[in-house]
């Protein structure tokens, strides 16, 4: 490790290169090594030093010419000092004198000197009779590593990896000897020769040493996660392989602190999911409170508020329109001085994303093949009656309810046989999934143009019948420079997408055991027999009523939706002087969509007032944005001064148009083109929004001591009302490495850093034009047979941004080289809360949004890796943890008029969590008749429901949430383990509500399997009141009864890999070849769940979760 | 350097661009941009016309009766349309009923005819050749505000002679539209009538055609008829009488099938001065008078079997109380579902001229208008033998029975008798929980909804004992 960290005290201290735009790994890192960066080295020195440290001389070298130099202290460390004089020399002649009669010379490739151990020839055999041991040095993905350590091992023979990869060194006994390799962010790795001459080296990501990582920051700034003032947090490519590739958002779930992944719902609304994303909290009450996601720079579309997309019945979320695998990195900004750079939309955080790009050397192919199978895990879908419990439970309510079991409405008649039917609709609408994802990507590059290209094809068939993802994706990114200067990348993002979508919604545990799908001629049923009451003569009455079969529907309905997605970038960038480069990033975002649906005449959904018609509806949406940047970044360093800069200017636009055209009545179901209907509706929307900033940032450190960065950004928006359209923001944050101060003499610590930050941001997603009061056209505001327009929102020229003002402080602490700890806390208020609130009727509107009231968030975030087993030697066990625990409060500080609000379940009110529970409480059932008992207002136990006693009380914000990693590897064997986490917090339950009827609803739906410890005598102490068949006593009104317990535990990704052994695959012309078995979500466990009782595991998102098992294969050429 | 300077010239260059954030929304436009051209204005007048319908067939009409002593409620189920008001338990929290309702429809015509008026100078200097279209918008726009404001104050606050000066609490005054931050306050009265006959005035001087368009629409009589009723509100009864009989001209009442008519086949005929138009409409009076609510018995006692006035509130085949009168059968266009709530017509302005004359006591005016009255409703001799029974001293209950009888589920009942200072005296068989209430009574206003109270800190509540 020591030479690591030379390493990397080199780099920092001799090179001057400007660190922006750098992605966070480790072959960047090398680019911009050799990047033929903006500095070119003047050749001339002039010297006079007498006895002085070798390194010394290669700083003073570095001062004047540029030059960087890459050398191993250990090795040095025999050369004696040195005295120079030289007048306007040219250096490569002093560094001759230099290390004339040493045991050392020099190789300079681009700007760099590597300082090695004298070889005579480049032959085989040198005049010693050693031979020579060659080979090439890559990474994990293939790439090759440029200035890799490479070493006899006991000895202090060495040399470095050129631009290839490529290394040679002299041993004195191929058969015995063990060559070290080692690299920044990279595990050492040893290899014994056993008498080969030519050994080829893959070396892993070191997940432990991320020290030296380039955390990705806003506009082409970035710093190393040591230089850190700010709180980024940053997934990397490695930690995404594996990854479930439906979509980009899910990635991150349970990898990065502070950030919650969740549905929107729990009820089975959207097989395609809406996942809320909130990055420490809710800050806001109307507006937004998604982070704001930039790809490459630019940012893109999610969808409004609450990521629906407009135009479309289903939302897909065009994060699942990206191919995961083009991800390089994704970076989380949580705090003030990361996320102030995106001023008016980064109040929520911001979710940086970093496609891969190419790097010099020769083309890499690389080819993935994964092939998945999904089914669901039973134990977290909802618990129902099969037919046996549910025929007790529903003649036992009848019974109840007064009604004589002869006119019982389930009883056997010739269209059902209902005593003999026990259907089990879970297994009606779900089967066995796939997922098949293969790629195939060439990248590579030379000193003036570098490339990636990526070709994949995704294919999910969900286990919910019915719903398959096709994508088809092409990305590529070239770069290009032109001379020294200039340089020119495109970024090209591309996927086309077929989303079959069929959602069942709630039948999949609504519709009754006793019923079949079928006829018993086979058809699908589209009745059901029942007794409806008594006749005159005592005689049961019968109906037929309809069955709204949906699996008729899934078989002979269309929804489907296809997307056109691309995302494009283009940069140029020009070094204007030393340290400073102007770039122009033109960005287009760019989407279209096509949904398509029919509904046809043969099951009701396309039956209308009893007339078979058919139904299909066409919509359409373009949506065009597109983003303009000019930026001047600055970088440099002065002897122990570091300064950088930043100066940008934004323009955004966003735009979109949707067509929906919709018809009924066709001929027959082959037919379904809209314009055949007989009867024929259509509609249009369309939306446009801009905004305009200006951004600066200034930043300096101190001897790798102190660090200090300023931003400030000014934005202006078209929302927003003439009086409030332009808004400033500023943060300041600063940062103390401790270690590095000359005092600091604890020598089991290795990194001791403290930081803190202040600043604001606004929140400026809400619809366009609230503030300057619109006015409506339409039919219904014509007046005597004139077209008239009226008021639809009132203005309120006042309406501005929120503003969250961020503080962050963080201590991270390193010790024993094995143990990382990074602590943060917050505390984010955010003022001028945008909310649509009830305003005097005077204005002539009921509510408008407004300005008004604060919310406050505040919490911490513990982050901790450790290295539990160290290998002793290559290949032997190593074991890391990763675990990170965020802890989040909420408190509304402030509303208009202090007065309470009611939003269904929950209660907006001054001093409590904006996701309070304001409900009713419940007291059980009364053991004497099995009435249902709630407590009221006061805490007394009443038998009368009333929702004046609503108190607010529980909370849905966990405690703690988290993900823990655990990463084990032995010899070619790794192992991953990811656990997701979530303490505390209560849900309430949309199955629970909609399934424990008590009776009421019994005929219509099936009922959790709770309603089975029901009352039943007097004196039973049971879970449930008296069922009565259609009776309501109220006990189904909103109340505790159905608050769940959040606390669970997902063993959410599991991958298993295997590396075929170098050897062995190079015979076969294969650079590297990784075996690997992935399962997700293979088990949920939660303290409160039970075999015979539902919980929050069975109701977490209204669908069962997917048991998804891959075999994967990716192969390097 | 000269990269250097460039960026900065990009820099001003979309920064000098402000027009860059001013985004048009298809479909919808902002108030200045619809407010550009007398098109857009016309058309917001148009919108305010259906603003204004929209509160007439809707619960302020309903207010007037239910709270009166000549209806009967069908339903008096907790919940129903109307029962609280009915029963006098309206309470503030009850936005979605009348008490809510009401305030919020006029309040919504209200803020669309004062975005006319404020863009109507704007519109006027920007197309100085369409002055003429520009005035009459703007006259037909101060005759809208009159209204919204003296129907806001017939229904929150008592009437004008209930202090003798008029001081006690009225509704705000809004010559423009407030923004949310504005939070007006009430003002007396006295102040709001003002203001009535201020606006009232001005349309007089804007609007030069006595007839106007046509009844759905403003006209010059239909200011002095209103100028008549406010007056008659306020007892200035000689400025009533005048304005009334400016209303009336030389023309005469409506008689027979034409009479009829107006109600029966929607015709524009009859003798309507103002009427909205509900074309295309889903009339919420028609379903009311159809299903909810009836004449009491209270009512059919006032009239002679030969009334023609009996044919608008029996069921022609049961023979049944039934209010007809926004119940047309012959239909225009077949519309079924449409009703044109009346606001002011011919007869009103007879009843004004001789209320305000028998105060006057000028009672051979007074005569005159109730006697055309008397014989359209049966004949001359009814009328003569009617007017023989009462005194002169005592004409003026004749005049305001007949104005029960004539304007009955028109929207004028209960702000008669409150303006009458008279108790309410329900049919004994009523099935409102409230048979008999006493004037004065704060129950007679109905509360400021609590919705307006909690978003308005500067609104005063009414002095109810609900509020």
């Amino acid at each position: 490790m020591k030479i690591v960290r030379f390493l990397s005290v080199i780099w920092v201290i001799l090179s001057a290169a400007p660190i922006y735009a750098l992605p966070g790994s480790v072959q960047n890192y090398r680019e911009n090594l050799y990047g033929n960066g903006p500095v070119q080295e003047k050749e001339r020195i002039t010297l006079h030093l007498k006895n002085i440290p070798i390194g010394t001389f290669f700083e003073e070298v570095h001062k004047q010419t540029n030059l960087d130099f890459v050398y191993n202290t250990e090795q040095l460390r025999t050369m004696p000092t040195i005295s120079v004089n030289a007048e306007n020399e040219l250096i490569y002649d002093v560094l001759e004198r230099v290390f004339l009669n040493t045991d050392f010379s020099y190789r300079k490739t681009g700007n760099i000197i590597s300082i090695v151990r004298r070889v005579e020839s480049s032959s085989d055999k040198t005049k010693s009779g050693r031979p020579f041991v060659k080979g090439k040095v890559v990474d994990d993905a293939g790439e090759p590593l440029v200035g890799v350590n490479v070493q006899v091992k006991n000895t202090s023979d060495g040399a470095f990896t050129d631009v290839d990869g490529n290394f040679s060194i002299l041993v004195a006994n191929p058969r015995a000897t063990v060559l070290t390799f080692s690299y920044v962010g990279m595990k050492k790795k040893e290899i014994s020769l056993k008498g080969r001459k030519v050994v080829n080296v893959t070396m892993e990501q070191d997940a432990v040493a991320v020290d030296d990582v380039v955390i990705v920051g806003a506009y082409g700034t970035a710093q190393k996660r040591s230089d850190q003032v700010g709180s980024a947090f940053q997934v990397n490519s490695d930690q995404l392989k594996f990854m479930p590739q439906v979509r980009a958002d899910k990635l991150l779930d349970g990898l990065v602190p502070g950030v919650k992944i969740e549905p929107n719902t729990d009820s089975p609304d959207n097989t395609r999911v809406r996942y809320n994303i909130r990055v420490r909290g809710d800050a806001s009450l109307a507006a937004s409170n998604e982070p704001l996601w930039v790809i490459d720079g630019t940012p893109v579309y999610t969808g409004g508020h609450t990521n629906l997309m407009p135009g479309m019945n289903t939302s897909v979320s065009p994060l699942s329109f990206l191919n995961p695998d083009d991800i390089e990195s994704m970076t989380v900004l949580k705090d003030a001085t990361a996320t102030s750079l995106f001023g008016a939309n980064g109040a929520n955080g911001v979710i940086l994303v970093t496609t891969k790009k190419g790097a010099i050397g020769k083309t890499r192919i690389n080819l993935s093949l994964q092939y998945g199978v999904a089914q669901i895990d039973k134990s977290t879908a909802p618990k129902v009656l099969n037919a046996s419990q549910y025929m007790e439970l529903a003649k036992e309510s009848f019974v109840n309810a007064g009604n004589d079991l002869r006119y019982f409405p389930y009883t056997d008649n010739e269209l059902n046989s209902y005593s003999t039917t026990n259907t089990d609709w879970m297994d009606q609408f779900y089967d066995l999934g796939n997922t098949l994802n293969a790629g195939l990507t060439f990248s590579g590059g030379t000193n003036t143009s570098k490339y990636y290209v990526s070709g994949s094809y995704f294919e999910n068939n969900a286990t919910i019948k019915g719903n398959k993802q096709q994508r088809f994706s092409l990305y590529s990114n070239t770069e290009f420079k032109f001379g020294s200067k200039l340089t020119a990348s495109f970024q090209l993002s591309s996927s086309y997408n077929v989303n079959d979508i069929f959602n069942p919604g709630t039948d999949y545990y609504d519709f009754l055991p006793i019923v079949n799908p079928y006829n018993a001629d086979g058809t699908f049923r589209l009745y059901n027999r029942t007794i409806s009451g008594k006749a005159s003569n005592g005689e049961p009455v019968w109906t037929d009523s309809h069955f709204f079969n949906s699996i008729a529907e899934r078989e002979e309905n269309l929804n489907q939706q296809k997307t056109l997605y691309n995302n494009a970038n283009v940069k140029l960038a020009y070094d204007v002087i030393k340290g400073l480069t102007y770039t122009v990033q033109a960005g287009v975002e760019y989407q279209s969509s096509r949904e398509e649906t029919y509904s046809a005449r043969t099951n009701w959904s396309g039956i209308i007032s009893g007339e078979p018609m058919g139904e299909a509806t066409r919509n359409s949406l373009n949506l065009l944005n597109w983003t303009v940047i000019n930026r001047l970044n600055y970088n440099r360093t002065f002897g122990k001064h570091t300064v950088g800069g930043l100066l940008g200017l934004e323009a955004n636009s966003k735009d979109y148009t949707t067509i929906g055209v919709s018809g009924y009545g066709f001929i027959n179901d082959e037919i379904q083109d809209v314009s055949y209907a007989e009867t024929r509706n259509a509609s249009n929307s369309s939306s446009e929004s801009k905004s305009v900033s200006m951004l600066a940032q200034l930043s300096y450190s101190y001897d790798r001591r102190y660090y200090l960065t300023l931003n400030g950004r000014r934005d202006g928006n078209s929302q927003f009302g003439s009086d409030a359209r332009w808004a400033n923001f500023a943060s300041a944050g600063i940062s103390w490495n401790i270690h590095n101060e000359k005092f600091f003499h604890i020598p089991f610590m290795n990194v001791l850093k403290i930081k803190a930050s202040y600043g604001a941001n606004g929140n400026s997603r809400l619809g366009s034009q609230e503030a300057l009061g619109l006015y409506t056209y339409g039919e219904s505001y014509n007046y005597a047979g004139e077209s008239g327009g009226v008021m639809s929102g009132a203005p309120n020229s006042k309406l501005s941004w929120e503003t969250t003002y961020m503080t962050n402080w963080g201590v991270r602490m390193r010790f024993l080289d094995r143990f990382d700890i990074e602590v943060e806390g917050y505390r984010n208020k955010t003022k001028n809360l945008l909310s649509q609130l009830d305003v005097s009727r005077t204005t002539g509107d009921t509510r408008v949004y407004r300005n008004v009231g604060s919310i406050l968030n505040k919490g911490w975030e513990i982050t901790i890796s450790s290295e539990n087993l160290k290998p002793r030697k290559n290949g032997g066990l190593r074991w890391i943890t990763e675990l990170n625990m965020a802890h989040n409060s909420n408190k509304l500080l402030e509303i208009y008029n202090g007065i309470q609000k009611n939003m269904g379940n929950y209660v907006w009110k001054e001093e409590y969590d904006i996701h309070t529970f304001n409900l009713v409480r419940w007291a059980g059932v009364d053991p004497r008749d099995g009435a249902p008992l709630w407590y009221d207002a006061e805490g007394n136990i009443t038998r009368v429901y009333s929702t004046n006693n609503r108190v607010p009380g529980k909370k849905s914000t966990p405690f703690v949430t988290g993900g823990m990693t655990n990463t084990l590897a032995y010899k070619d064997f790794s192992l991953r383990v990811l656990l997701n986490y979530t303490i505390g917090g209560y849900a309430y339950s949309s199955f629970g509500r909609g399934n424990n009827s008590d009776g009421l609803n019994i005929m219509s739906t099936n009922q959790s399997v709770d309603q089975l410890d029901r009352w039943q005598n007097p004196g039973d102490l049971a879970l449930n009141p008296k069922p009565i068949w259609g009776v309501s006593t109220q006990s189904v009104m909103g109340s505790t009864r159905y608050l769940y317990k959040r606390t669970n535990v997902r063993l959410q990704n599991v991958v298993l890999s295997y590396q075929l052994p170098s050897d062995f695959i190079h015979k076969a012309g294969i650079n590297s070849c990784i075996v690997s078995l992935v399962g997700d979500n293979l088990l949920v466990w939660s303290p409160y769940s039970s075999k015979n009782h539902n919980s929050y595991k069975t109701s977490m998102s209204g669908y069962p979760l997917e048991r998804v098992v891959t075999l994967s294969l990716n192969v390097g050429f | 350097m000269s990269k250097l300077l460039m960026f900065v010239a990009l820099l001003l260059t979309i920064t000098a661009c402000s027009d860059f954030l001013e985004v048009k929304e298809k479909g919808r436009t902002t108030l200045p941009v619809f407010f550009s051209d007398v098109d857009g204005l016309y058309a917001g007048l148009v919108g305010a016309y259906n603003k204004v319908y929209d509160y007439y067939d809707n619960e302020f009409s309903k207010y007037a009766e239910v709270a009166g002593n000549m209806a009967s409620m069908k339903y008096v189920t907790a919940g129903s349309d109307m029962v609280d008001q009915y029963n006098f338990t309206s309470d503030p929290s009850q936005e979605t009923g009348a008490v809510g309702y009401i305030w919020r429809r006029i309040y919504e015509a209200l803020a669309n005819v004062n975005n006319v008026i404020e863009y109507q100078p704007s519109v006027l200097a920007a197309y100085p050749t369409q002055e003429e279209k520009c005035r009459s918008i703007l006259g037909e726009a101060l005759f809208l505000r009159a209204l919204c404001h003296f129907d806001l104050c017939r229904v929150y606050a008592q009437p004008y002679n209930y202090t003798s000066d008029a001081s006690h609490l009225g509704v705000p005054v809004l010559l423009k539209t407030p923004g949310p931050d504005d939070n007006p306050s009430r003002k007396s009265v006295k102040e709001v009538y003002e203001q009535i006959i201020k606006d009232l005035d001005q349309a007089e001087n804007l609007l030069n055609d006595i007839a106007g368009r046509d009844i759905y629409h403003v006209s010059l009589k239909a200011v002095y008829a209103l100028q008549s009723r406010v007056y008659l509100y306020m007892e200035d009864w000689s400025n009533s009488l005048k304005y009334a009989e400016l209303a009336i001209g030389n023309v005469e009442l409506a008689k027979g099938d034409e009479y009829l008519n107006m109600y029966r086949n929607l015709s524009v005929d009859g003798e309507a001065i103002f009427r909205l138009n509900g074309i295309n409409k889903s009339g919420k009076l028609k379903s009311f008078y159809d299903t909810s609510c009836m004449p009491a018995d209270t009512l059919f006692s006032l009239y002679d079997n030969a009334d023609i006035r009996l044919n608008l509130l029996t069921d022609d085949a049961t023979g049944t109380a039934y209010c007809s009168k926004y119940n047309a059968s012959q239909i225009p266009n077949s519309e079924a579902k449409r009703d044109d709530p009346m606001v002011i017509r011919l007869s009103e302005l007879y009843l004004n001229a001789g209320e305000a004359a028998c105060h006057l006591q000028d009672y051979t005016l007074a005569k005159k208008y109730l006697k055309a009255i008397l014989t359209r409703a049966v004949d001359e001799a009814y009328a003569d033998n009617t007017m023989n029974t009462y005194s002169n001293e005592d004409l003026i209950r004749l005049v305001k029975r007949e104005r029960v009888k004539e304007l009955c589920f028109e929207g004028h009942n209960f702000f008669d008798l409150i303006r009458w200072k008279e108790d309410v005296v329900r049919e004994s068989r009523s099935n409102s929980s409230m048979k008999f209430m006493a004037y004065p009574s704060d129950y007679f206003v109905l509360p400021i909804p609590q919705f307006e109270l909690n978003a308005n800190k500067n609104m005063q509540p009414n002095p109810t004992v609900n509020n």
